[in-house]
């Protein structure tokens, strides 16, 4: 039995529901786009939610300057 | 002489169930990711986690992520190379109730097989929210654009070579050995790399988990 393909208007950055999961379209990095588990909630609301606040520059450099980075991301 | 510690040794880190959800139990509960994460959350709960196990991202990642002003581990958390530790950990440095605390970020393959984001990528997405790689993977195309200036400059500059070689009777395409080159590299400064971090010599190697996990 031929199957047929459900078109999709969708662009990288939308997210998609299927069956109640959500999933965000990403690049595939070869031309195309590829679902992944959505990524839905983010600092802003993890920081309000705990109430916590960022660092200031001075207490990041005091605790993190030190540190190496390895110029992967 | 009293000598107060100017850090502390270890940080707490926290861990809000919907990104360890969206992070962690997105994976299927056997593969080696998952695996891998959870084997170490029991000792981030119980140990915290020491500063000298921290690196930070880079504040322009060469991928278009932006993921200043935060840290990282590579998983499994230990001493070992990083080639053998293909997977991430990104955490937000945060001042909470007791102090400085990590909140847990992002975490994934450091080099994914093409299709999957890798865990600076959805660190990004989740700090930044959407769309922001697309805008930066324009500025990576500005300078895809300058590299290729760069290179026209340079085969301008042998085709020029060439040139004064060839009024000079020297062989076509050598310099006359008394003048400079007309067009001259610039040295890199070596990247500041972390002890253990994998140069791009190890990406060829077979067993590099770039390579093992595409297959």
């Amino acid at each position: 039995m031929a199957v047929t393909a459900k078109k999709l208007d969708v662009k990288i950055g939308d997210v998609v529901e299927i069956e109640g999961r959500r999933y965000d379209v990403v690049s595939d990095k070869e031309g195309g786009v590829t679902l992944e588990p959505a990524i839905t909630k983010t600092v802003a609301e993890l920081r309000a939610e705990r109430g916590c606040r960022a660092l200031t520059e001075e207490e990041f450099d005091e605790l993190f300057g030190d540190l190496p980075s390895d110029g992967e991301g | 002489m009293a000598t107060g510690r100017r850090r502390p040794p270890r940080l707490p880190v926290l861990i809000s169930p919907a990104v360890w959800g969206e992070e962690v139990e997105r994976l299927a509960k056997s593969s080696p990711a998952r695996v891998a994460a959870a084997r170490e959350r029991a000792g981030l709960d119980r140990d915290e986690i020491a500063l000298t196990h921290l690196s930070r991202c880079e504040p322009e990642g060469a991928d278009g992520t932006r993921l200043g002003r935060l840290v990282k581990t590579y998983v499994p958390i230990d001493a070992g190379p990083a080639s053998v530790r293909p997977f991430g950990f990104v955490f937000w440095p945060e001042h909470g109730e007791q102090g400085a605390c990590l909140e847990l970020l992002a975490y994934g393959e450091r080099h994914p097989r093409k299709g999957t984001r890798s865990v600076y990528e959805r660190a990004h997405e989740r700090l930044h929210s959407r769309y922001r790689i697309r805008k930066s993977a324009g500025r990576r195309g500005a300078r895809v654009s300058r590299r290729a200036s760069r290179r026209d400059l340079q085969a301008a500059c042998s085709a020029a070579s060439r040139t004064v070689a060839g009024s000079s009777g020297a062989p076509a395409g050598t310099a006359p050995r008394d003048e400079p080159p007309l067009c001259r590299r610039t040295p890199r400064r070596p990247a500041r790399a972390a002890p253990g971090s994998c140069s791009p010599c190890d990406e060829q190697r077979p067993d590099h988990p770039r390579r093992r996990y595409q297959t």
